[in-house]
């Protein structure tokens, strides 16, 4: 029997805007948060460098993907929208990136 | 002439990972060639790399094979679950981790990281002990998505 979740990556900062570095705990604090709300959070190893422009200013970011399976309820969606708000004045940025998509846990 | 590590140096060279994932698929259909770091399904990778590149002194249970794209060359990645001894170990350690290496955590409070990051956390004086290799289904390889959409 497969179930319907649905897996959100969110790009987190590793710089802020002004090049300092993001301290470790605040990425472990928004780790710990999406762990606490859904059983477990992925993390990838490598930076992604990005380079995005947003009312005539160039912004180069280093990311890092963080990815949780949810279930796929409008509930787990309202948290994102909420986390996005959350991590965008945590983090000192303009937009935090995230992205969903269903997937089918076999 | 053979590679260090029993590969035939002719094998490696000019493979892609698509190329040698499709070598692996022939012998085990579930077999997965993984990026550095990534978590994997460590008895399928061992099934699939002893039956498509025998060398029994290479490969141990419970080791994973990656491509490095850039070198072309082979590495044994081992997954090792581990839980942090407080809090504060847990909140430095998943701080550390994120952007160094490829982890899983769970909210029991196991963390599966690849085995070269004990060595980095300890650096660290992050404290943690270990549990072991982690369960066939504690292994989830990464998916890439096909597509997404924004949350706005």
């Amino acid at each position: 029997m497969s179930r319907a979740f649905r897996r959100f990556e969110i790009l987190l900062p590793l710089r802020f805007n002004d090049g300092r570095p993001v301290p470790d705990g605040l990425i472990a604090d928004a780790l710990l948060e999406l762990r606490r709300q859904f059983g477990a959070v992925s993390s990838e190893s490598q930076t992604i460098r990005g380079v995005w422009e947003h009312q005539d200013q160039v912004y180069r970011d280093d990311l890092v993907r963080v990815f949780v399976d949810a279930p796929d309820h409008p509930e787990s969606r309202k948290f994102f929208e909420e986390f996005k708000e959350r991590a965008k004045v945590r983090f000192e940025q303009v937009d935090i990136w995230m992205t969903t998509y269903p997937i089918e846990v076999l | 002439m053979r590679r260090a590590g029993g590969y035939p140096r002719g094998l490696l060279i000019g493979l892609t990972k698509s190329a040698l994932q499709s070598r692996a698929q022939q012998k085990h259909p579930y077999a997965h060639i993984i990026d550095p770091g990534a978590v994997v399904d460590q008895e399928i990778i061992r099934l699939a790399a002893q039956e498509v590149l025998p060398g029994p002194k290479y490969y141990t249970p419970r080791t994973a094979w990656v491509l490095d794209d850039r070198a072309k060359r082979c590495t044994i990645l081992h997954m090792i679950l581990i839980r942090f001894t407080d809090p504060e170990s847990e909140r430095r350690g998943l701080g550390y981790l994120a952007g160094r290496f490829s982890f899983k955590s769970w909210a029991s409070g196991e963390t599966l990281v690849p085995q070269v990051a004990l060595g980095a956390l300890a650096t660290e004086g992050i404290r943690f002990t270990v549990q072991g290799p982690p369960t066939y289904e504690q292994s989830v390889p990464s998916l890439r998505n096909p597509s997404a959409a924004t949350v706005q």
